[in-house]
């Protein structure tokens, strides 16, 4: 009995280690020859503007295309700063934000955009009243006088935005109207439900949460839709951006980020993946009805389109110009990585 | 106030029979501080209480004064008992006890002011006077040396014209000279209304120049070893003549034979 | 009777004066250094004054808020919030202390309950304080004496508590009532615990108000500094906050006059 089990085991325990190197051999095989880049992107929560991105993010197409992305995610002005700051390679805000630092000497390059139209609508609580309703542009804002109007915090494109839709009205921003700071979609939503705010600078989702959904607000003027004025019509809202060295050190990587984003993109405008998309946005965007988004992607789903025009960073330095945000235009040249992003336009005649 | 045969017929201003007074601390054992004490202060006498340390003098004072309670026995100030604190009793220490965010005479018209006195600024200024601190009645504690934050203790405990004033070693603090003339400020300001006094004092001298008897308490637990009447002369001469008169001699020999048997107890 | 010596610090008035011309001087030397460093190292290249701005360039957009007019009601409105934050809540917190003071078995009961709360970092309230009051001057208020009034409670308790022995005993035998003891004795005696307080708490109050304000206002030196640091406009938060340091500054001048004249019984360092 000894000898037998004796001669038994060392052979099994010969056979253990025969198939242990075996497995670890097979799963050195199994790893890709380069490993996948790591990075991090800042980015704002539950946001429409950054819609490609956490579309990008769900269908794992970064990882398809040889990067792995950390989402850090901040408010308002915070998502700037933290790139900016250097604790992420990319971020994604408001590329007004971008033209801002980079015509005060700063290298943030801008990569890709994300939204092109504002996903703006000035919006108004039901019982206020809007006799202005109807007028041409920007005679309808006249309603505003007097209210609440929430932004969602002090310096962020809402709140430029909104300022410089007031002047254009007549209306004085710190005297004619209260502007109270009320955070990301989610809360600004819980700001008009609870009355805490009369009017809202709303960013999708909000107005479709609040006017088709919970039917509790109207719009006032819809710069999504294309109402107000010109310089929005040819716009770039929203975009991923790198600090210019991250560019130099890293080529690649940044390419790979704008190849996931442009397909995420691709994603988002084809009709046969809507129910797939929703599906994002629910994960995304909590506490929105499945229809509206549908309905809503159905509406916009042409904003999420990767080119900024030289015409629409124009129109950007020309907002921040009346608003005194910056003491010269920037141009496309300046603002924008050259070789990254997809041109279609033939001309890239000026500056 | 002289001789031993009126003390005996003159009322008592302060009572006390078979008083005792236990401390009961938390972790230890009960202490004895008074037994049977036994002792009357007649109206307007200086009494002194000597005797070593410990031998709870300043816990008899405290009963007068109603601030304690004897653990037995009897305190009767005028044949009423004694149940709360009192308010018409004048209390000095070793410490001045001054207010200091109150000026000199601020600290002396606080007692009138309770009372509700109308002209406490003309009385106290008076009584400044009388202890000599007329020029520095806007001085504030800080700025008064040790005798002077003294004297203004006594302004202020005599402005009120208390029916009794309890001492508990008042001039100790002071240095020897300080306190000879203090002793002879207290002495002069007593004269005139001659309230009755219930002093306590290590310093033999100081019990004879300012007493009309001195008692003599025993090591604890405190009870009444003898009672000294002083029979000098009022006005009393200066301490420092009084000190080498014969009369003197005599009456320190008595106390101090009285006293060092209980002193030495604790060698 | 000889008379006793006075004690009185002797007059140092003449040299007294030469020190202060000294300090003075050496004070503007200082400032004046750091302010230079800070133009050269931008002037130079060393620092790009996107990061740490330049004093000429502050000064410009000082000059610049000065001239609109933003300046001064921004410093008015945090000013104005600050200081009724600042006496509500000390007020409070005094009277609550000097009646937690005279009752011993309530003092017993809440001390847990007030070191509890009081060790809540109550910034991180802000934004439920918010939420709750809005954005106008009580928000801020409010949030100013979350810190406020357990400062001035603690150091008024503490003051009350420490009233010397001796001075209780020879008051309650002059006949004082309760009352008498609290308003004539307890009172004066804290003084001094409760000046330290209010130095503490009028830094507080402007604490509380500037951080309600950079949460969420449209007025003020927080919402100044707020808005300038959201526009990268980083000479506009070094203006804001260059003033929110004069605003300080004079807060604390203006509590040490108060103090010389209530205090001027206490002794200094160097007498008896």
């Amino acid at each position: 009995m000894g000898g037998r089990s004796s001669v038994s085991g060392w052979t099994a325990r010969v056979l253990a280690a025969a198939i242990g190197a075996a497995g670890i051999v097979l799963s050195l095989e199994a790893t890709p020859a380069a490993a996948a880049e790591k990075v991090k992107m800042s980015t704002f929560q539950s946001n429409f503007c950054c819609f490609p991105v956490y579309v990008a993010q769900h269908l794992k197409l970064f990882e398809k295309h040889g990067v792995e992305v950390e989402l850090v995610y901040g408010t308002g002005i915070q998502v700037a700063n933290i790139l900016i700051s250097g604790s992420t390679e990319f971020g994604a805000f408001a590329i007004e934000h971008g033209v801002a630092v980079t015509s005060k000497g700063q290298d943030v390059k801008l990569l890709v955009v994300t939204l092109t139209r504002p996903p703006f609508s000035v919006i108004a609580r039901n019982e206020v009243p809007t006799p202005n309703a109807g007028k041409p542009y920007p005679q309808m804002l006249a309603d505003l006088k007097g209210l609440k109007i929430g932004i969602s915090t002090p310096g962020a494109s809402t709140d430029v935005t909104l300022r410089f839709l007031l002047r254009e009205a007549g209306l004085d921003p710190q005297k004619d109207v209260t502007i109270v700071p009320v955070g990301d979609p989610t809360t600004a939503l819980a700001g008009l439900r609870n009355g805490v705010i009369d009017a809202n600078m709303a960013v999708e989702p909000t107005q479709t949460a609040a006017v088709t959904g919970l039917k509790i607000a109207k719009h006032v003027l819809n710069i999504e839709n294309g109402e107000g004025p010109e310089l929005f019509r040819e716009f770039a809202y929203n975009g991923v951006f790198a600090r210019g060295s991250t560019l130099k050190e890293k080529p690649q990587v940044a390419r790979a980020i704008v190849d996931a984003i442009v397909e995420a993109e691709q994603h988002i405008q084809d009709p046969n993946r809507t129910d797939e998309i929703v599906g994002v946005a629910q994960a995304y965007m909590r506490g929105i009805d499945p229809d509206l988004l549908r309905a809503y992607l159905g509406q916009y789903r042409k904003n999420f389109s990767p080119l900024a025009t030289p015409k629409a960073i124009a129109n950007i330095s020309q907002m921040l110009l009346a608003g005194k945000l910056i003491a010269q235009p920037v141009s496309w040249s300046q603002v924008v990585a050259q070789g990254f992003m997809p041109r279609e336009l033939p001309n890239a005649a000026d500056h | 106030m002289p001789d031993p045969a009126t003390i005996a017929k003159t009322p008592a201003k302060i009572h006390l029979a078979d008083v005792g007074i236990v401390f009961r601390p938390r972790d230890r054992e009960p202490v004895v501080a008074v037994s049977d004490f036994t002792f009357d202060v007649p109206e307007g006498a200086i009494v002194t209480i000597v005797g070593p340390s410990g031998c709870g003098k300043s816990t008899v004072l405290n009963i007068v004064s109603g601030l304690m309670r004897p653990s037995k026995g009897v305190v009767e100030v005028d044949g009423r008992r004694v149940t709360g604190i009192r308010h018409d009793v004048g209390y000095m220490f070793a410490r001045d006890g001054m207010m200091p965010w109150r000026t000199a005479i601020e600290n002396v018209t606080f007692g009138l002011e309770i009372r509700g006195v109308a002209n406490r600024r003309e009385i106290a200024r008076e009584w400044l006077r009388r202890v000599g601190l007329e020029r520095f009645e806007g001085h504030y504690r800080h700025e008064l040396s040790q005798g002077m934050r003294q004297r203004v203790a006594v302004a202020r405990t005599f402005a009120t014209e208390p029916d009794i004033l309890l001492m508990d070693e008042p001039f100790g603090a002071l240095d020897s000279q300080t306190r000879l003339l203090l002793q002879e400020l207290f002495l002069g300001v007593w004269e005139r209304n001659k309230r009755t006094v219930l002093f306590v004092t290590h310093d033999l001298h100081e019990a004879i120049f300012l007493s009309d008897i001195v008692m003599v308490s025993t090591n604890r637990p405190g009870r009444v070893k003898s009672i000294i009447p002083i029979p000098l002369p009022r006005p009393r001469l200066p301490p420092a003549e009084l000190a080498v008169a014969p009369e003197f001699r005599d009456i320190y020999s008595r106390i101090w034979t009285d006293l060092k048997d209980e002193v030495r107890k604790f060698d | 009777m000889a008379a006793d010596t006075d004690l009185m610090a002797p007059d140092a008035a003449g040299d007294g004066a030469l020190d202060r011309r000294r300090v003075i001087l050496a004070r503007i030397a200082v400032i004046g250094a750091i302010l230079g460093l800070w133009q050269l190292v931008v002037a130079v290249g060393l620092v790009d004054p996107f990061w740490i701005s330049a004093p000429t360039l502050i000064v410009q957009e000082l000059w610049h808020l000065v001239e609109s007019g933003n300046l001064l009601s921004d410093v008015a409105v945090t000013v104005y919030e600050a200081l009724i934050a600042f006496v509500v809540s000390s007020a409070l917190g005094i009277i609550c202390g000097l009646l937690l003071a005279r009752s011993p078995f309530w003092d017993e009961v809440l001390a847990p309950l007030v070191l509890a709360l009081n060790s809540l970092p109550r910034v991180a309230l802000a934004p439920l304080i918010i939420l709750w009051f809005g954005i106008g001057v009580l928000a801020k208020v409010v949030t100013a004496f979350t810190l406020v009034f357990f400062i001035l409670l603690v150091n008024t308790l503490g003051g009350a508590k420490n009233v010397d022995n001796d001075i209780l005993t020879i008051a309650r035998l002059m006949g004082a009532s309760e009352r008498d003891i609290l308003w004539k004795v307890t009172f004066p005696s804290a003084l001094p615990w409760i000046f330290a307080g209010l130095n503490l708490g009028l830094t507080y109050s402007l604490l509380g108000v500037i951080v309600a304000e950079i949460l969420a206002s449209n007025h003020g030196l927080g919402y100044l500094i707020a808005a300038s640091a959201a526009s990268f406009n980083t000479a506009g938060v070094f203006a804001g906050l260059i003033m929110l340091a004069v605003v300080a500054w004079l807060f604390s001048l203006m509590m040490r006059k108060i103090e010389a004249r209530l205090l001027r019984w206490k002794p200094s360092l160097t007498s008896a």
